[in-house]
Parts: structure tokens; C-alpha cells; sequence
């Protein structure tokens, strides 16, 4: 019986979402570079945002396969200034926090933290941890202010058209030169939000893939207090050294 | 004109007593395995069974491509077909039929050249390039294929061969099939001296060598690393759109080796099990069996640098 309710209940939900499907949306028509600058400008003004992310990375095995890492993450953003990365998955239980000024990178699996004095922007920040240090920070391309600036595209784009992603009518755009591809799956009404990437690097030979399904969960605000984080009694600090 | 029809006609019946003779099917009477009689009927001679390709028979080894037999009728089923070397093609040769006179090995003759020039500080023998033939150790077949030998092919020298990419991770290191190597040597065959591979960069055999740790028994953690891909390009100035949607963080690298004498400011990105954590003049380092660990992060990365023990 409760089966039947769940099935019930599905069925009603894709009848909803199909009949939601935005068929005269402001995309429609536009070209797939312009969508994604859309969805750049949306984020990049946004005061603050949560989001969780589930992201696939794909581990080369020398040359012959490859494994598969995956993590499941939320980031809170808070501009100017305050970033919380939190990491759970196959190989990293992690902590970022960048608070105005602050740098903080804590291994919860080890108790292991160290610490930096950062600028106190995000985008100075990140850009102060990649060039200094080699930290690349995850899912940095949702941070930034400047996304539209950055990361412009430069190939022309595919628009494969609209497709249904966990319920969210997404516009599907491609996007390759002889080095990348990105597969990016937009919103297709209401705030474009970005809702799934799948990056594939075309020079290994083994094509590795990543892909990042992304799920919302407050646009404009964070809730309750994610900035809050307290180092257990037994948490050792350690030194960051530059990667070489 | 009578004898000339007659010849004609008898011409014609001797033809046709040939073909007939020769495509009608031949009774066999033999003997079956429960000792009761039986009957085998043959569609063709035995002849030309025969021309039909090495047709058929137990080994599949028949006249046409990978079909199974080919023969004709008196193919028999195989009891296996991973007994045949080759499965069917033509390509069988008879045990002992190849030529004594095989390739070498190695064609290159022996270097005649003076081992230093005088005046000269330069090794006279340059290093060995690595061949683009690879040196195989693999023997003749697999195990347990039944097929036999070839028979002795002459000498056969594998001169050691020194790695190139030794020191790279993950480059060559691949440790030979298992199973190989016990084969029993054929009587009449010469004697192969094989030396072992040798990485140069710790002189030690490399994997699968002769006096090299044999494969799977690395202690817990250590792991050959991977092929790390390289770090993308610095974010400014290039001109991809998207290479910080990639976040290389995540190749963590693997449990680094950690070998049996390990050296002082080496650097291991696991540590092996039981350590005890010690604060050391505000410094927090490991302890594992003696060796101290001094744990940094490298970027993102967190490793252990193995250091003296502190004071």
C-alpha cells in the first residue's frame, strides 16, 4: 500500500514537472554562451547562498582505468568575505573556512588544521590560496564575483535542448575545444541556476570525467550559522607549505 | 566407330565409378568404447579429408579461419579448445617441424668497441636506449595450455636492461603475469641467463625481477602512486573558460610508500597504523615504530615528512 503511494506520489510529481515545462522561457532561442553568462551574472551578484553538491571525479590508475572518488559537499558564501567549505567522501573528510582576513583547512579525520592569513575578499582569497599555496579551492567557479569576467566562454556552445533533472527543467549546453569539455545543465525557469557540470579533460588518455550535480538549498541567504566552527580539544595545528 | 563409342562409353563409366566412388559415403565398422560394435559412416575418403585443410580433428586447427574444424566429417569435437594454440587458420605447425635455425633474440652483435678511449672520462658504453622491441621474460605459452615446446632456437642472452622511467611513478612497473616463470626448462634447450632488471635510481630489482619483493606482499599503505595528471594552468590569462570548474584537488594522492628503511626527509602522504601523536616543543609529530613523522599540509594535501626524532 505504501508502495503504491510512493509510486502514486512519483507519478504526480512528473505529471507536475511535465506539466511545468517552460516552453516560452527567456532562453529559448539564445545562444548556449549567453545562457551560461546568464547563469555567471545570476550567481556572481548574490549576497550569500547555500548549496550541497555530490561530485564524481574520476582517479586515473596509471594508464589503464580509472577509479572513482566521490564527495558530498555544502558550501555557505557570504560576501565579502566568509566561505565554509564542508567535504565527506572516499578520500577527504574535510573543512575550509575563509573568514574575513582568515584561512582555515581542518581534517576532521586526522584532527590536523592549519592556518593562514588570507585577504579578505573570496576572490582575493581564492586567488591568494591557488597562487601562493597550489590550494585549489572545490567548486571555486560558484564563488567568485566575478564569474561573467573569468570564465567567459569562448567556444560557441551546443544547446541540446531542455532536459529533466531531478525535477528541474534544465537547459543542457556543451561547450569543447581540443582541450575540455563542459557539459552544463542550467535552469530553465525561474533564476538560472546552474544544477549539474560534467567536465571531461581530452588530454589524458583516459578522458577523465567529473561531474557535479548541484542542489540548492537558499539563494540570496545562508541559514542558521554555518560560519561556526569550533576545533575540537585534540585538533593539532600544522603548517601549510606551498605545493610545488 | 563401335570402339570408339565403346572406349567413349567406358571413359564415361569410369568417371563416373570415380566420382561416385569417391563422394559415396563409406561404411566403417569399428569398435565403441563399451566394447560393443558400432558403425561410423564417412561422406569422404580419408584422402580428401585430408586436403580439405588439416581438417578438423580434436584441435580445431581445420582449414578455414576461426570455424571450428573444417574438415568435413571427421572432426571430432574438441575436448578443449583452449588445448589448441591456435584455433584453426592453418597456422598450426607441427611440433619439431620449425627449422633449427630460429631468429635470435638479439640481433646485435657483440660490441667490439674499447670499453674507455684513452684520455676520455666518458663511459665508453653508453647507456642502453630503451628499445622500442620491449625484452620479454615471458615464456614460450601460458601454463597449462598441453601444446609443447619449440624446440631449442639457439642462444639466447636478455641483456639487462636498466628501466628508463624508473623513478616515475607508475611508469613500467608493472610486475610480470603471475604463473610465469615455472615452467621447467625442455631438455635440449640452452640455458637463458636472465639478469634481473634493475631500477637506477635505488638499484634495487624492479618488480617481478629476480630478488625483488614478489607482488602482493607489500606491507598495508604502500601502493605504487599514480599517474597524477598535471596540475592545470595557472586561472589568469588562459584562455580556457572552465579550468577551475576542475578542481585537481581531488586526485589526493595515494598511500605513499612507505618501504622497510626509510629515509630521513622523505615524504609519505599515509602513515602506517598504530602511531601515537606527541607534541614536541609545540610541534605535533608521529611516532610509528620508532620512525617519527612530522605531518605538514602541502597545499591541500596533507603528508608526513619523516624527520629525526625530536628533542
Amino acid at each position: 500500500m505504501r508502495g503504491m503511494r510512493v509510486g502514486v506520489a512519483g507519478v504526480l510529481a512528473l505529471a507536475v514537472a511535465v506539466a511545468q515545462e517552460p516552453k516560452a522561457t527567456l532562453m529559448n532561442g539564445m545562444e548556449p554562451t549567453k545562457i551560461l553568462e546568464r547563469a555567471y551574472a545570476f550567481l556572481q551578484v548574490q549576497p550569500a547562498f547555500s548549496v550541497e553538491a555530490v561530485t564524481v571525479n574520476e582517479d586515473p590508475y596509471r594508464t589503464m582505468m580509472v577509479t572513482e572518488v566521490r564527495h558530498k559537499l555544502r558550501i555557505d558564501l557570504k560576501r565579502p568575505g566568509t566561505v565554509r567549505v564542508r567535504i565527506d567522501g572516499d578520500s577527504k573528510h574535510r573543512d575550509y573556512l575563509m573568514e574575513e582576513g582568515r584561512f582555515l583547512i581542518w581534517d576532521r579525520s586526522t584532527g590536523l588544521y592549519g592556518e593562514l592569513k588570507t585577504p579578505e575578499t573570496v576572490d582575493g582569497t581564492l586567488d591568494y590560496l591557488y597562487d601562493r599555496f597550489g590550494i585549489s579551492t572545490p567548486l571555486a567557479n560558484l564563488l567568485y564575483s566575478d564569474l561573467t569576467e573569468r570564465l567567459r566562454p569562448r567556444a560557441r556552445g551546443v544547446d541540446f535542448g531542455l532536459r529533466l533533472l531531478d525535477g528541474v527543467w534544465c537547459r543542457y549546453l556543451g561547450f569543447a575545444n581540443d582541450k575540455k569539455e563542459l557539459q552544463v545543465w542550467i535552469r530553465a525557469g525561474g533564476d538560472p541556476l546552474i544544477q549539474r557540470f560534467v567536465l571531461i579533460d581530452k588530454t589524458t588518455p583516459l578522458r577523465l570525467h567529473s561531474a557535479t550535480t548541484l542542489h540548492w538549498l537558499s539563494v540570496g541567504r545562508v541559514t542558521g550559522k554555518p560560519f561556526e566552527l569550533n576545533l575540537p580539544a585534540n585538533a593539532h595545528r600544522i603548517p601549510i607549505e606551498p605545493a610545488p | 566407330m563401335r570402339t570408339k563409342r565403346t572406349s567413349g562409353f567406358l571413359l564415361k563409366f569410369v568417371i563416373v565409378a570415380a566420382l561416385v566412388g569417391f563422394f559415396s559415403p563409406s561404411l566403417k565398422r569399428i569398435r565403441q568404447e563399451d566394447g560393443t560394435p558400432g558403425y561410423r559412416i564417412k561422406l569422404f575418403s580419408q584422402a580428401q579429408a585430408r586436403r580439405g585443410g588439416r581438417g578438423g580433428g580434436r584441435s580445431f586447427r581445420g582449414g578455414g579461419g576461426r570455424s571450428f574444424g573444417g574438415g568435413g566429417m571427421r572432426s571430432r569435437p574438441s575436448r578443449s579448445i583452449r588445448s589448441s594454440r591456435n584455433y584453426g587458420g592453418n597456422f598450426h605447425r607441427a611440433p619439431g617441424r620449425r627449422p633449427a635455425a630460429s631468429r635470435p633474440v638479439s640481433k646485435r652483435p657483440t660490441s667490439t668497441r674499447p670499453t674507455k678511449k684513452p684520455g676520455s672520462s666518458r663511459p665508453a658504453s653508453k647507456p642502453s636506449k630503451p628499445s622500442k622491441r620491449p625484452v620479454t621474460t615471458r615464456p614460450a605459452k601460458k601454463p597449462g595450455t598441453g601444446q609443447p615446446n619449440r624446440p631449442a632456437q639457439g642462444p639466447v642472452t636478455i641483456q639487462p636492461v636498466k628501466n628508463p622511467a624508473a623513478g616515475k611513478p607508475g611508469n613500467g612497473n608493472r610486475p610480470n603475469r603471475p604463473g610465469q616463470g615455472e615452467r621447467p626448462q625442455r631438455p635440449g634447450t640452452r640455458p637463458i641467463t636472465i639478469q634481473p632488471i634493475v631500477n637506477p635510481g635505488t638499484g634495487k630489482p624492479m618488480p617481478g625481477q629476480p630478488g625483488s619483493r614478489p607482488p602482493g606482499q607489500r606491507p598495508p599503505g604502500n601502493r605504487p602512486p599514480h599517474n597524477r595528471p598535471p596540475h592545470p594552468p595557472p586561472y589568469y590569462g588562459h584562455p580556457g573558460w572552465h579550468d577551475d570548474w576542475y578542481d585537481d584537488d581531488w586526485w589526493v594522492a595515494p598511500a605513499a610508500a612507505v618501504t622497510a628503511g626509510i629515509v630521513i626527509g622523505s615524504i609519505v602522504a599515509s602513515l602506517p597504523p598504530s602511531c601515537e601523536t606527541e607534541v614536541v616543543n609545540g610541534k605535533t609529530y608521529y611516532e610509528c615504530n620508532g620512525t617519527w613523522y612530522l605531518p605538514y599540509y602541502e597545499g591541500s594535501v596533507l603528508k608526513y615528512k619523516v624527520v629525526n626524532p625530536p628533542r
